[in-house]
């Protein structure tokens, strides 16, 4: 009832002014409507982009994919590799033999000197 | 074996020769089996030498082919008795020619690596003048491991601005299997032997700690061994070392890697600790060593583990499986203080060793007969500096270094 009242006892010119006011705190359905459309575009526009950008990743995957060195160039680079340390490896065994053969030079020499056949 | 030296201007050439009795498998002091790959290395000087007295020449060729001599050396000049002594006594060789006077000096040098032990030792000895040992490739040898990184190691050891000698040598490709290294550990000496009389070196110190020292680690025996033969001062090559007029040193021999840590750390030179061997412009983060010390920096700094190895790899496979690990007491150290190590590589062995931080407090104080075992000149130079930055530890802390690997929950002394 207060409600009421207090409502009834508002001029109607202030009302206008008061509604009018709150109306212009908010936006309108046609701003609305071309917030809608603008996003709409921004989404079409970011959508072709991610088109383009899949275009060129699989544009630099293919590019990647002729970078990588041939099956044959490959087994060549192991081969090489493992001939390397299996000449490594005999290598250690042509110097450990080095080191036995002084040896038994020097225990051959060593013989002779002390008058041994 | 048969030793001979032959110097060329800064370079010393040492070929050895096998005696009847001598196999190119050998043991080195550790226990480890050892194959020899050659039978010459060079010694690179800063300068050409002048005399050098034959004990060092002897005892720098010693360091090398100690594994592979079974009854007699021979070398090159006649050293003196109490120095074939030493060699009898330690390795029941004959050696000889002997003859001559024995040497002295007075000074220490740092056998300086630039890991965080050997940085520690120098901390303590602001005014010992560093030796500092850099592998070179052999002309012989294929090398195979060029990710060592020594000439970024002998880099930064020259970025210390202390004074420093660098000794370049190949001797660790005499070695062929586990893998080129020092014949002995006491091989990493070689070039300080030979300098020692033109330094006037009376003593060297090395960086190795309690683990080394006095708990068998790295591969070694995994317990308490107060007559450890490679670093008691009466242990074999404390008794060679002492007769040369080259006392072992071990400052540091007395504390954990987690003080020799913050001490590197705390120390002015923090910028040039290094313990990754393969790593450039900083340690690489992925090899073993790396993992291992990070444990125990995190644990020091008392922050999460830092480290993108994972448990599949291969150089944390060993901290999936049970205990006994070389260097277990920092593993213990690391698990009880590391927050959150339930979640990382190490967390299986957090399990297995359960630590905590009482049961490793231990680890954070000075264990007292190292200071007691160090020469006389240097003693008390290393006890303030203890008594002053670390600590000792009491009865029953040091108890638990005397029993390491004889009570449960430790390695039980097996490899």
């Amino acid at each position: 009832m207060v409600r009421l009242r207090k409502r009834a006892l508002l001029p109607a010119w202030l009302r206008r002014a008061v509604l009018g006011w709150f109306d212009a705190r908010y936006i309108s359905r046609a701003d609305h409507r071309q917030d809608i459309k603008d996003a709409l575009w921004e989404v079409q526009t970011l959508g072709r982009e991610v088109t383009a950008l899949r275009a060129e990743v699989d544009r630099l995957r293919a590019q990647v994919a002729k970078a990588t060195p041939e099956q044959a160039q490959v087994r060549r680079w192991d081969d090489a590799h493992r001939l390397a340390q299996e000449t490594a490896a005999a290598m250690e065994h042509v110097l450990q033999n080095e080191v036995l053969l002084w040896q038994a030079a020097d225990q051959a020499l060593g013989r002779r000197g002390a008058g041994a056949p | 074996m048969r030793v001979t030296w032959t110097t060329e201007d800064d370079v010393m050439r040492l070929a050895f020769r096998l005696d009847a009795e001598d196999e190119i498998t050998g043991l080195c002091a550790d226990g480890q089996p050892l194959r020899m790959a050659t039978n010459s290395c060079r010694v690179e000087l800063p300068r050409t030498p002048g005399e050098v007295h034959p004990d060092l020449r002897a005892l720098a060729a010693w360091t090398i082919v100690a594994p592979w001599t079974r009854r007699t050396v021979t070398f090159d000049e006649p050293i003196s008795p109490v120095l074939a002594e030493a060699l009898a006594d330690g390795w029941g060789v004959e050696a000889g020619p002997v003859g001559g006077t024995p040497r002295s000096g007075s000074r220490l040098a740092v056998s300086y690596s630039g890991g965080a032990d050997s940085v520690a030792v120098a901390a303590m000895l602001p005014e010992a003048p560093f030796v500092h040992f850099q592998r070179v490739s052999h002309p012989r040898v294929p090398n195979r491991w060029t990710h060592y990184r020594s000439d970024v190691l002998a880099r930064l050891a020259e970025k210390t601005g202390r004074e420093l000698t660098v000794v370049r040598s190949d001797l660790e490709f005499t070695l062929a299997e586990p893998r080129p290294g020092y014949p002995e550990h006491h091989a990493v000496a070689a070039g300080a032997l030979l300098l020692a009389d033109e330094l006037d070196l009376g003593g060297l110190a090395f960086g190795y700690e309690l683990g080394s020292r006095w708990l068998g680690g790295d591969r070694y025996l995994l317990r308490y061994t107060p007559d450890n033969p490679m670093w008691a001062p009466h242990g074999a090559w404390g008794r060679a070392f002492a007769a040369a007029g080259v006392h072992i040193v071990l400052p540091v021999g007395g504390v954990s890697e987690a003080v020799t840590m913050r001490l590197a750390l705390n120390s002015s030179l923090r910028e040039q600790v290094r313990w990754c061997l393969r790593g450039v412009e900083g340690p690489c983060g992925t090899c073993g060593k790396c993992l291992y010390k990070e444990l125990i920096q995190a644990a020091v700094e008392r922050r999460p583990l830092r480290t993108a190895v994972g448990p599949k790899r291969p150089v944390a496979r060993k901290w999936q499986e049970p205990p006994p690990y070389g260097g277990q007491e920092m593993i213990e150290y690391g698990c009880a203080r590391v927050p959150g190590v339930e979640g990382t590589v190490f967390g299986r062995a957090a399990g297995f060793l359960g630590a905590t931080e009482a049961s490793t407090a231990w680890l954070d104080r000075c264990y007292p007969p190292a200071v007691e075992e160090i020469p006389e000149p240097w003693r008390k130079q290393v006890h303030d500096f203890m008594t002053a930055e670390v600590g000792f530890m009491s009865e029953d802390e040091a108890r638990r270094v005397e029993s390491w690997g004889t009570t449960r929950g430790t390695a039980q002394g097996t490899r």
